[in-house]
Order: structure tokens, then sequence, then C-alpha cells
């Protein structure tokens, strides 16, 4: 539990939390507000995207390279961590569309929760915790202004993100991205670039 | 020598190449809206100036990110302390960075506008410079979110910061598009605006700039202030820019007509048919078949003498407008096959799409009836029935609704026949939505 706590704080999750489920309301009432199902669309899984990149920030602490030296398992504790954001992601979503009105299928919430953060850690990765939250959003941005230029996306392994509930492609891209990129953090862990502090 | 350290140190070449990459991955990698409509990107300078901008609608918050990222440099290395303690101004510190940033941002416009210029230039007819500031202020504006989010960055120094700023910056652009507030406050235009006969209007690009500028300003101001009087005062910019520019730009219309861009080209021998200057490249391919449909008109009591592109007005007396990129409803892809132009001439009997811009001409039951009057009025010309171009995936109900009009309509007598066509051409060409063309043409 001392351990738990001391990480938690090292990691500076509360801050985190706070922020990502502040931008989810945010987007969340824009989305309820919104006269256009696109954009209500595009919010919602906007949303995601942002729980996903805040909370990558946590993904490394002040100093990735003492981290290591510490003699715990820590494969297990990133993966713990990455499928904590994944749920907080999704969970913060899901209750938001329970409180709220429902405006996207949990389906979508589901995959795209599990393949931003995904694609977080592989942030967290190869960019180092500050830089984490590029790729999710990055690849948001990306996806978003697809989806905005044509109603219906195509390659949907790129696009994955807005593609609608059911589409294969989509939901292979975000299993893979989930699964590997879980995997690739847990087995190397945040880049040692300093980008954190 | 600052700048060159800071050209390759700082965030200005990721942000550069960032910006390059996501641009021309964008405009090559899909067929969205830019490579269709009047102005495609690689046609009309018009339309390479303003797609540019218009996919920066989710990007100019990243780069605000991306901004903010760069703003915790200093703290990140942990060098805040001691470069305060130093004698040289902070500006001064500070200018060098915001150099790089502009150049890197200023480099990935230029090769993105090089890339799609080369292509415009081999193609377009229609030359001017009305582009230049419509692209260079989506330059300014995304130095401006740059170093904003620099600024804030350095204001608030967290890690936080930069993924928070970019999920502000897309709650900003899209309460601006729900809201009603001036758009304009944001870079972006809008997919619907862009077109070859519109500019962006003299003012609108002035107050932009204004405004732009301001950003960046307060964003380098915060950048370089060392003390919270300092602070608030760089915060003074984006106040009155936005003080003038929010009651200027919300009783500005966006775009405005070309005049020089609506212009006609004619081809006077026998039968005049004229496009505007815009498509001057168009017309070799335009007339000939113009041309064959304008003698098929004859059939008309008061026929038309000329056919005209339809650029952003009513037809004349006597002349037949006619839209080669889509009909204002439906399709933007260019009208190719002679075959095609030819029924775009007579559809309709030689009058273009009524539309007024409300919900109710969009809907479908209007669309489609319209539609099927439109198709049997040029069928009447050519003897046999042919859908319109744009029309071609209509649903096989409707093809057996509009045969069976068809019929009924060969059925009438010849004079009847001419009569109704003749009544359904004056009805379209006043444009008055609550008459229904189908009906003049069947009813009994």
């Amino acid at each position: 539990m001392r351990w738990l706590t001391l990480y938690v704080r090292s990691r500076q999750v509360p801050g985190t939390v706070a922020a990502a489920l502040t931008c989810v309301v945010a987007l969340g009432l824009l989305a309820t507000g919104s006269g256009s199902m696109m954009m209500r669309h595009q919010l919602v899984l906007f949303a995601v995207a942002t729980v996903a990149a805040v909370a990558a920030t946590g993904l490394a602490g002040a100093d990735p390279a003492l981290d290591r030296t510490a003699a715990v398992c820590w494969p297990i504790r990133r993966t713990v961590h990455v499928a904590t954001i994944g749920v907080l992601a999704i969970g913060a979503l899901v209750a938001f569309q329970w409180v709220d009105q429902p405006l996207v299928a949990t389906e979508l919430l589901i995959r795209n929760g599990i393949g931003l953060t995904g694609v977080a850690a592989l942030g967290a990765t190869l960019l180092g915790g500050g830089l984490a939250w590029c790729l999710p959003m990055a690849w948001t941005t990306v996806a978003m202004t697809t989806a905005l230029a044509a109603p219906e996306p195509g390659a949907a392994l790129l696009t994955w993100p807005v593609q609608p509930p059911g589409t294969a492609a989509a939901t292979v891209a975000a299993a893979v991205l989930g699964v590997s990129g879980t995997a690739v953090y847990a087995m190397f862990g945040p880049s040692l670039n300093r980008t954190a502090d | 020598m600052i700048l060159r350290t800071e050209l390759r140190r700082s965030a200005a070449p990721v942000i550069g190449v960032g910006v390059l990459l996501f641009t021309v991955g964008m405009l090559y990698g899909m067929s969205g809206p830019w490579w269709k409509g009047t102005a495609p990107w690689h046609e009309q300078w018009t339309g390479l100036a303003q797609w540019v901008r218009y996919l920066g609608v989710f990007l100019w918050p990243l780069l605000l990110g991306a901004g903010a990222w760069h703003g915790l440099r200093d703290r990140r290395a942990g060098v805040r302390e001691l470069l305060s303690s130093t004698p040289r101004s902070a500006w001064r510190r500070v200018l060098p960075t915001a150099g790089a940033l502009a150049i890197g941002l200023a480099g990935a416009f230029v090769v993105v506008l090089v890339v799609g210029g080369v292509q415009v230039a081999l193609t377009a007819s229609y030359f001017h410079v009305k582009w230049v500031p419509v692209a260079a202020v989506g330059l300014l504006a995304y130095l401006g979110a740059v170093l904003l989010g620099a600024g804030l960055g350095r204001l608030v120094p967290s890690l936080l910061t930069p993924p928070v700023l970019a999920v502000g910056g897309v709650a900003v652009q899209i309460s601006l598009i729900q809201s009603g507030w001036p758009e304009w406050l944001t870079p972006t235009i809008e997919a619907p605006e862009i077109t070859v006969f519109t500019t962006v209007s003299v003012p609108v690009t002035l107050v932009q700039a204004l405004w732009f500028a301001a950003i960046a300003a307060t964003g380098f101001g915060l950048l370089a202030a060392n003390q919270a009087r300092l602070r608030l005062a760089a915060l003074l910019p984006v106040v009155l820019g936005l003080a003038i520019t929010v009651p200027v730009l919300s009783q500005q219309d966006s775009h405005v007509a070309d005049r020089d861009a609506v212009a006609m080209v004619c081809d006077e021998q026998d039968g005049r048919v004229c496009v505007t200057r815009a498509h001057e490249a168009e017309l070799a391919r335009f007339a000939g078949p113009a041309r064959e449909a304008l003698a098929l008109l004859a059939k008309l009591p008061d026929a038309p003498t000329s056919v005209e592109e339809l650029a952003d007005e009513r037809p004349r007396d006597g002349v037949v407008a006619v839209s080669l990129f889509g009909d204002g409803v439906r399709g933007s892809e260019a009208l190719d096959d002679p075959a095609d132009i030819r029924l775009s001439v007579l559809a309709g009997a030689g009058t273009p799409l009524c539309v007024d811009g409300s919900e109710e001409t969009y809907r479908w039951a209007v669309t489609t009836r319209m539609a099927m009057a439109r198709t049997v009025a040029a069928a009447w010309f050519t003897g046999e029935l042919a859908p319109l171009p744009y029309y071609r995936e209509m649903p096989t109900t409707e093809g057996a609704a509009v045969q069976r009009v068809w019929r009924t309509f060969r059925a009438l007598p010849e004079t009847a026949q001419r009569a109704r066509v003749a009544e359904l051409r004056d009805a379209a060409l006043d444009c008055d939505p609550a008459v229904d063309l189908l009906d003049i043409l069947v009813a009994p």
C-alpha cells in the first residue's frame, strides 16, 4: 500500500486524473449542446483520446533511469498502469454518457479506449512521459480531420478512431495497437530522454 | 548563431516537419473535398490557399500544445533560475527562439505552397495574387498558436499544460463553430465556402492578420515576461485584439464575389458559349457539346441563344446557365463526358437547379421530384430518357418512377408537350420554391 501511495504521488496521478476528468466533462457538455450528430460523435471520441493523452504524462517518473534500477518487477506494474489508464478512459466516458445522455455506442468507447491507450503507451516508450500525449492526440487529429472531410473516411487501419462500430479493420487496428503498445511499454519502459520532470 | 542553434535544438524543426507531413499527407492521402469543386487545391490559386487553411481546423490546437511543450524547456532543463540571473534581457533571449519557430513554420508553408503552386501554375488559366494574403494569414495564425502555447507553457510549467492546451484548442474551435461567434477568430475556412468564384474579403483578412499578430505578441510577451506585471501587460494585445476583432468580424461576410474570376470568356462563333475566367481552360472542351445542346433547345418558343457557366448569379434572359462542377445540390466533380455536358445544358429545359439555400431545397423528396422533372425535360429534347449527371446513383424505385412520368408525358400531344416544357422553363427560371416542376409536366 505504501509503495502504491508513493508511486501514485511520484507520477502525479491525482492532478492528472483531475485534469483528464475536467477535459472529459468540458468536451462532453460541448457535445451535449451540439446540434450536429457528427460533431457530437467527434467530441466524444476526442474525449477518449484526451484521457489517454493527459494520463500518459504519468507513464514516466522524474528520472526514468533511476526508476529502472529499482528492484521491483516493472513489467507487471507498467502493464497495470497502462490498463488503469485504459479503464479510466473508457470508464469516464461511459459514466458521462450514463449520467447525461448516450451519444456514442459503448463499443466505440471501448475500441478507442484500448487503441488510444496503447498508442499513448507507445508514445511514452518512444518519446518519454512529457511527450507521450503527442501520439494519441496527433493520431486523433488526423482521424478527425479525415472524418470532417469525408463522411465515410477510407483507410480504416489509419482512421480507425472515427470508423463506425462493427468495422472489422478498425477493431483489429485498435486491438493490435492496444496490445502492442502495452507490451512494448511493459518491456522497455518509458524513454530515457528526460522529458518529464 | 543562436538562431542556428535554436533551429536545430528547439521544437521548430519538429513542428515544421509535422505541419508539412500532416498537410501534404492529408492533401495526397485522401480524396477529400480539396480535389473537387470549382477550386481544387492543385488547379486554382484560390483553392490552394484556402484548402491549406481548411486543413488547419484541428491542427492549430495541436500546435498550441507543441508550443507549450517548447515553453517548458527552461523548466525541464532546470535553468530558469540561472537564466533569470543573467543581465541579458529576457526578450532578447527569446527572440531567436521565436524566430526559429517562425522559420520552421514558414518553411513548411512554403513547401506546401510550392508543391501545390507548381501544379496550379501548370493548369490554372486564372492568375491572381489575392490568394497570397489568405495563405499568409494562415501562417501567421499557426505562428500565433505556437507562440501562445509557448507563453502559456512558461506561465504554467506543468507537464499537463501541453495536452490540456491542445484539448482546449479543440474545444474552442468547436464552440466557435457552434456558438455563432465569428468563426474567423480561428484560421480555418469551411469547405462549402471555398469556391473559385469568391475570395476572402479584404477587411476580414486584415482583421484576422491583426488578431493573429496580437495572439503572437501575447505569446511572445508571456514567454519573455519574468514579472507578474509584465505577464499582465503581455495579455494586453489579445484583449485589445478581441475587442476590435469580434465586433468587426461579426458584421463582415467572410467571402465576397471575385469579380475577376467570374468575368466571362466567350466563344462567339454561331451560338455564344462562355465560361468564367477562372475556368477558361475548359472552354474548348465545353463549347462543342454546349453548342449542340443549344441547337436542340431551339425547339422551344423564345429559345435561348447562348450558354454560360453558372457562377454566382441567376441567369439572364436568353442565356442558359450551366454549372460545370456539380449542380449545387449534388456532385462536385467536373463534367468531362461531352454527353454529360449536353445533358447538363438541357436539364430542366436549360435552367439551373433552383437552390435557395433553405432546408426545404435539400429535402430528399423535393430534390427527387425536381430531378425527375429536369430529367424528363432534358429527355424531351434528346428523344431518349437518360439520367442526368450526378443522378446516376438514384435508387431503382426513382428510376421506375421517372420512366412512368416519361411515358405519361410522351402520351401527350406534341403541341402540349412543347407548351408544358416551355412553362417548366419559365417556372424554373422564376425559381419559386412553391411551384412543383413535375406537376407542370404531367398534371392532368
